[in-house]
């Protein structure tokens, strides 16, 4: 009732708000002496970094891409390439790049970050030697994140009966 | 102990504002308005906690709660997966106090059970907890030392998974929904003790029975009404305490507080529900927005959509909304018995409100919520069940072999029902949500995102009933109460079946200490994990498996031992404390036995504090008729009261009853105190002295007696006596109250005397002397204090009559009287 009321002075006055890029503000059609409304502390969104080190994540590529993706499929839960943390999966090398240190892989799907089954390049972790890594042999491997902030394969081992 | 925060800590009480109260802004509430600071959040792997008391304004009516660093709730504490914290909690309070990890897997001696699991933290005293975080997701804590918990001691624990999250979300909060009370938390369980539908205004009256009978037809409301009076139960239990006394938080807010989450539109919100009440069950949802569940007890689940779901006490649900529209949206948490709601609002902008829905009607158990009634019955109206024969004796042959009750079970003084026909309910949705147009979450829709981390079938089955008996409001399992069980013996790294049956009426969520259990809900191996299943009437979940590993602690009920759900205090728990008897075994003791037998028992070594105050001691008094009387010439004043101590099984008590006649006489005036003990389920045994105080020559009798509940809920006393000089005498007493409204009550009462032989000295004769009956209409202005009007009767029969009548004393006569009835 109250809100019907009150809505078209509520959002003209968040259009006032809106325009004077604020953040919220307290919109209220009642007296001033009224208590303010107890407001809710945001614990942030999926994208937080687990660790009390807060990150400026807000207009990160992954994230907006996610966002949109969610708002086009609400009742289908979008997964997040957000992982934090190694990722254990299995797959195929196609090919080995030793020079740039990256290798392509056909990879099965990675349920602990949400991934698809995909084939693409990866970079590969420095520690890690190409040089027993044959192309189509059938492999183990951990991606996690590396310094630059994107995944990398961080351990490859070959699957014992692989092709 | 280091405090770190990422905000400064700010040193202040933060005042939980009701719709009536007024605002008191300390100066620094006034300036975080400015920029509203994170109150209440911690985080980080040291932590300081203190407990202590805080003024607490929900209602209108300043009160004292318990607060951890001055708020209430007590702040969230939001942690990642894999570290290992230390709490430091200081205790500022002037009894004993501690802290619970709901849900948490924590070592027995940090699971924070006074008495049971470690000594407790006594007044200015610091314990520090330490706990390895091998999960993550949304927990909570909460006191676990007398009724701190329903005085405020509860907060919300968030735990970031070290991988990131498997749903994509923009803001995140925690919604903790808890219940507030004015009275004292021992008052509402001593309010309980005598009369065990104190809180409840919604029972069945002779206008709903007028409405049962229009709908249904006659015969079928009257034969409705005699099924639930035989079984001296009723249909409108729902709730213990109820918002009679209760207001419903929203994170410490009031409904009209109007606490609010800001989004803006097209945002993904996850909204963490907990519910950190003592005694409510909630149904959650957000009107206009589908829920998503991801989570349960902190454990993920494959998402469902749906519009509604129960939470139970002390469980925990994650959901994924997405407002898409600029405006507010309500989140409404009604109670399980619409006495009352939590309300938030999710908003774009601060201030703004969503229409708040109305509360569904009251539901009513049917007499399938009884386990009296297979599946086939289910959907039957409770009103066609009228053929139904309800006695116990009657259907032994229907019992099921693998949930037999244990033998013995249907006798004790603990138990008011047996379920005959437990039945699996996994699949509904629970009483008063059935067929509400929206889509309610059940607990088979929860399915596990991965398989059990354990693959192995449980090596035995081990079944447990909930009983209870909910008149004298005593609860345990398998009819012992906590400090009377034997402990379940486990080993470790056992993978065990627990069936759970419910056999009382009520809705009580199980929980385990320090472990999760895999609710056995037909998805093969993607069982959920659940640490609180709330066990709705009569499921037979067949739920936990024990998870390996963990030093299991107590099995109890629902948020906690001492306090918290106030079944579990008076006795509904079992087992308990771990102790290592050889490396690998886990016994489970009952601990209250180290007050009384500190040198066998298994707890002797934790403290003497026990942990259950299943053997609490109880006082009452009861002035039931004071009265005058006007008529037939006289004008009498009648006092009658009774008053009693003790236990569940033995009290002391003293009755006392007399007539002050105008002529300041006092007649029929007798006091008897006696031992009382409960016998069975409905029936007291009663024996001690009566002596004879009036103008009359005084006896001396020995007396024994019964009182009890019959059927229909007739109240009846039955004395026989012998005097001093070797006279037999008896006494019956028959009383039924009929409920016009809730408060408008139509007393019935006769009440007569026998002797065996005659007795000049006190003018009675031989035989029926006199005889007592009363129509009496009190209105209960409280539950504790009643006006009454009413006409009342005395008369004297055969010899005594003939005896009074030289005396000048009328042999019989009606009288208009007025009183008032009050207890305390």
């Amino acid at each position: 009732m109250t809100n019907r009321r009150t809505q078209p002075m509520i959002l003209g006055f968040g259009l006032l708000v809106l325009t004077a890029c604020s953040g919220p503000a307290t919109a209220t059609g009642s007296p001033s002496s009224e208590a303010p409304v107890p407001l809710g502390v945001d614990l942030g969104a999926s994208t937080r970094a687990p660790a009390r080190v807060v990150l400026a994540l807000a207009g990160s590529g992954v994230q907006r891409l996610a966002r949109s993706a969610a708002v086009s499929s609400a009742d289908n839960p979008r997964l997040v390439h957000d992982g934090h943390g190694d990722a254990h999966a299995s797959g195929v090398v196609n090919t080995v790049d030793p020079t740039q240190h990256k290798i392509n892989l056909s990879h099965e799907p990675i349920p602990s970050i949400g991934w698809p089954a995909m084939t693409m390049d990866f970079p590969v972790a420095p520690s890690v030697d190409l040089s027993t890594v044959k192309p189509g042999s059938r492999v183990n491997f951990t991606i996690g994140k590396g310094k630059s902030g994107m995944y990398e394969v961080q351990s490859v081992q070959p699957v014992a009966k692989g092709r | 102990m280091t405090h770190a925060s990422p905000y400064p800590a700010i040193p202040r009480r933060r005042f939980v504002q009701g719709a009536a109260a007024i605002a008191t802004l300390p100066q620094a509430l006034s300036l975080a308005m400015a920029a509203p600071p994170p109150s209440g959040l911690l985080t980080g792997t040291n932590l300081a906690l203190e407990i202590g008391p805080v003024p607490m304004n929900v209602t209108g009516h300043a009160r004292v709660g318990i607060a951890v660093n001055g708020t209430v709730p007590a702040p969230i504490l939001r942690w990642r997966e894999g570290d290992n914290v230390a709490v430091s909690v200081t205790n500022r309070l002037s009894e004993p106090t501690s802290i619970h990890w709901h849900g948490l897997r924590v070592s027995s001696g940090m699971d924070g059970v006074p008495g049971f699991s470690f000594p407790g933290i006594a007044p200015g005293d610091t314990f520090v907890y330490r706990l390895p975080l091998r999960e993550s997701g949304t927990f909570w804590y909460h006191g676990h030392s007398g009724f701190q918990e329903q005085s405020g001691l509860y907060g919300a624990i968030v735990i970031d998974p070290r991988k990131g999250y498997r749903q994509f979300f923009d803001r995140d909060y925690v919604v903790l929904l808890s219940d507030w009370s004015d009275e004292n938390p021992a008052t509402i369980v001593s309010n309980l003790k005598f009369q065990s539908d104190y809180y409840n205004y919604g029972r069945r009256t002779a206008r709903t029975f007028f409405a049962d009978a229009r709908r249904q037809g006659l015969a079928a409301a009257i034969s409705d009404r005699l099924d639930w009076g035989n079984m001296r139960m009723s249909p409108t239990d729902i709730l213990d305490v109820t918002g009679a006394t209760y207001t419903y938080l929203v994170n410490g807010q009031a409904p009209g507080a109007n606490w609010t989450a800001l989004f803006r539109p097209g945002e993904r919100v996850r909204l963490r529900i907990i519910n950190g009440s003592s005694m409510s069950i909630f149904d959650v949802r957000t009107p206009g927005l589908a829920m998503m569940v991801v989570q349960a007890d902190g454990n993920e689940v494959e998402p469902v959509n749906v519009d509604e779901f129960r939470i139970g006490t002390a469980e925990t649900y994650d959901v994924i909304v997405q407002p898409s529209a600029d405006r507010a949206f309500t989140i409404f948490a009604q109670a399980m018995d619409r006495g009352g709601y939590a309300r938030g609002t999710l908003a774009p902008r601060a201030g703004m409100v969503a229409p708040v829905p109305v509360m569904d009607p009251r539901p009513l158990r049917t007499m399938v919520d009884m386990g009296m009634a297979n599946m086939g019955m289910a959907n039957m109206d409770h009103g066609a069940m009228g053929g139904m024969s309800m006695d116990h004796g009657a259907m032994p042959g229907m019992r099921m072999d693998d949930s037999a009750p244990p033998a013995g079970l249907t006798t004790g003084v603990e138990v008011d029902n047996v379920a005959m026909m437990p039945a699996d309910r996994l699949k509904e949705p629970g009483i008063g949500l059935k067929n509400n147009g929206r889509r309610v979450l059940t607990y088979s829709q929860l399915r596990a995102t991965a398989p059990g981390a354990d693959p192995r079938p449980p090596a035995r089955d081990i079944t447990l009933h909930l009983t209870g008996n909910t008149g004298r409001f005593i609860w345990g399992f398998d009819g012992k109460k906590f400090s009377d069980a034997e402990p379940i013996q486990l080993r470790r790294d056992e993978r065990v079946r627990f069936i759970l049956i419910d056999d009382t009426m009520m809705e009580h969520p199980i929980h385990l200490h320090g472990l999760w259990s895999e609710l056995e809900n037909g998805h093969g191996e993607f069982r959920p994990y659940k640490h609180t299943i709330p066990r709705q009437i009569r499921r037979t979940p067949q739920p936990p498996r024990h998870r390996r590993r963990t030093r299991a602690l107590g099995f109890s009920l629902p948020s906690s031992l001492p306090h918290g759900d106030r079944h579990v205090p008076r006795g509904a728990r079992r087992m308990s404390a771990i102790r290592m008897i050889l490396p690998l075994c886990l016994a489970f003791a009952p601990a209250s036995l180290a007050a009384t037998m500190p040198s066998s028992r298994a707890m002797s070594d934790t403290g003497t504090m026990p942990p259950m105050m299943d053997s609490a001691v109880f006082s009452h008094a009861l002035l039931d008729q004071l009265e005058g009387r006007i008529g037939g010439g006289q004008r009498d004043f009648r006092w009658p009261g009774q008053a009693w101590t003790g236990t569940d099984p033995d009290k002391l008590w003293l009755k006392t009853e007399g007539f002050l006649k105008r002529s300041g006489k006092v007649e029929d005036g007798r006091h008897e105190l006696h031992y009382d003990r409960a016998i069975f389920t409905y029936l007291d045994l009663q024996a001690g002295l009566r002596t004879d105080l009036d103008s009359k020559t005084g006896r001396i009798w020995t007396a024994l007696g019964v009182q009890g509940i019959a059927p229909l809920f007739f109240n009846y006393e039955a004395t026989a006596y012998l005097s001093d000089r070797g006279q037999a005498a008896a006494s019956l007493a028959v009383s039924y109250d009929l409920l016009m409204t809730q408060r408008l009550i139509l007393q019935a009462e006769i009440e007569a005397n026998f002797y065996g032989q005659a007795d000049p000295g006190r003018g009675v004769g031989t035989g029926l002397a006199d005889i007592e009956a009363g129509l009496r209409f009190r209105y209960d202005i409280s539950r504790k204090f009643a006006p009454y009007i009413g006409v009342t009767y005395a008369g004297m029969f055969g010899e005594t009559a003939r005896m009074a009548r030289p005396a000048g004393d009328t042999a019989g006569a009606v009288q208009l009287t007025f009183g008032i009835r009050s207890w305390f």
